[in-house]
């Protein structure tokens, strides 16, 4: 009996050190810089009050998506406040598909389907800035993910670099987030998106800045 | 004896000829009409067109060939402070901005679109300004609208 029992802690032993080498080498087969590669931070879609916009932005959004037959409403996506604030609010059109449309504090866009969202790439951002077409006083990002992305960094205009935490659609994989600075060293500068094998799938440019070249004081007319 | 028989053209071919005119003439006019109108970026080559940024009755705030970052905006339409704006862009797939900002050029706020989307800004003031924005490096055909919403 006695014998028995040591020959079963032996084998689960052997079994568990082989197990331990195998998995050493299997990490190690993996490049150094895509081995610790961690997923995204995923959460669930919230309640449509979550969203950062005057009752007005908000109440004009409820009419667009009644006319557009878009229901279901949820916020997959909230930054910033009243005076300077971006959210995802996405919703479930009458053929079931998804749709988003991006809030800010003085108005939102139409509704998009993913197709509109996504330009032949797993990422899309879209920026938006306040101050003066010279000086940036606060900046923000909507961004979208398709279902491949397993991670998402943004660079700062300082260069520091963090993962942003994404909420996921309720379907189709999809996954979205906002942000917003109004510090200018902290203002997004690239966002780059990862598969889950720590693989770059895209790059991306915010393109905020001041808007008007040295050159040229006032560009806009 | 007409001169073209002497030339040694006959009607039909002579015929051909006017109906082959005709269709090029007609194929212009709509190409141009399509370009001042509802046009897309078909001249996306050509020269700064900024200072002759033209608008039509649709096209209310721009339509013409945006610089990089050069942008064109007009004070809000009457009387609504709930505005839509719409833009079309040459078929490349830029995205540009839409520009929300006050009377003295203070941005409130300009997003990125892509072609073909709109925006609604609400609470807009009657000296605030709306229009739409090149951010991109290089010149894109913008057609631009404001409207009450």
């Amino acid at each position: 009996m006695l014998r028995k029992l040591l020959a079963s802690a032996a084998i689960g032993a052997v079994a568990a050190l082989s197990f331990a080498l195998l998995s050493n080498l299997f990490d190690s087969s993996i490049p150094r810089g895509q081995a610790q590669a961690p997923t995204v931070k995923r959460s669930t879609p919230r309640p449509l009050t979550a969203v950062k916009a005057p009752p007005a932005v908000l109440d004009g959004l409820i009419s667009q998506a009644k006319r557009a037959e878009v229901a279901d409403l949820a916020t997959a996506g909230t930054a910033g406040n009243l005076a300077f604030g971006r959210s995802i609010v996405i919703g479930r059109s009458r053929s079931g598909a998804r749709e988003a449309a991006i809030i800010d504090s003085d108005g939102h866009s139409s509704f998009m389907t993913p197709a509109q969202i996504f330009d032949h790439s797993p990422l899309a951002v879209f920026s938006s800035q306040a101050g003066t077409a010279a000086t940036v006083r606060a900046a923000s990002i909507a961004v979208f993910l398709r279902p491949e992305v397993a991670r998402v960094a943004v660079e700062e205009a300082n260069g520091s670099t963090h993962d942003a935490s994404a909420i996921t659609w309720p379907t189709g994989g999809y996954a979205s987030f906002t942000e917003v600075a109004q510090d200018p060293s902290r203002f997004p500068r690239l966002v780059r998106a990862y598969a889950a094998n720590g693989a770059l799938l895209a790059t991306q440019e915010t393109r905020i800045g001041p808007m008007c070249s040295p050159s040229e004081a006032s560009c806009v007319r | 004896m007409t001169l073209a028989s002497k030339r040694g053209y006959t009607w039909p071919t002579l015929r051909q000829a006017l109906l082959r005119l005709v269709f090029c003439a007609v194929g212009i006019a709509i190409a141009l009409a399509a370009t001042s109108h509802r046009g897309f970026g078909v001249l996306s080559g050509a020269e700064n067109a900024y200072a002759t940024c033209a608008t039509t009755d649709y096209w209310n705030v721009s339509w013409c060939i945006y610089n990089p970052h050069t942008g064109v905006t007009k004070v809000r339409m009457c009387c609504s402070t709930t505005q839509g704006t719409y833009t079309v862009t040459d078929p490349a797939g830029y995205v540009i901005k839409f520009l929300h900002t006050t009377g003295g050029g203070t941005w409130i706020s300009a997003p990125d679109v892509r072609s073909g989307q709109s925006w609604t800004f609400y609470q807009v003031a009657a000296t605030d300004k709306l229009g739409c924005f090149n951010s991109q490096d290089v010149n894109i055909w913008i057609n631009c609208r404001r409207a009450n919403a």
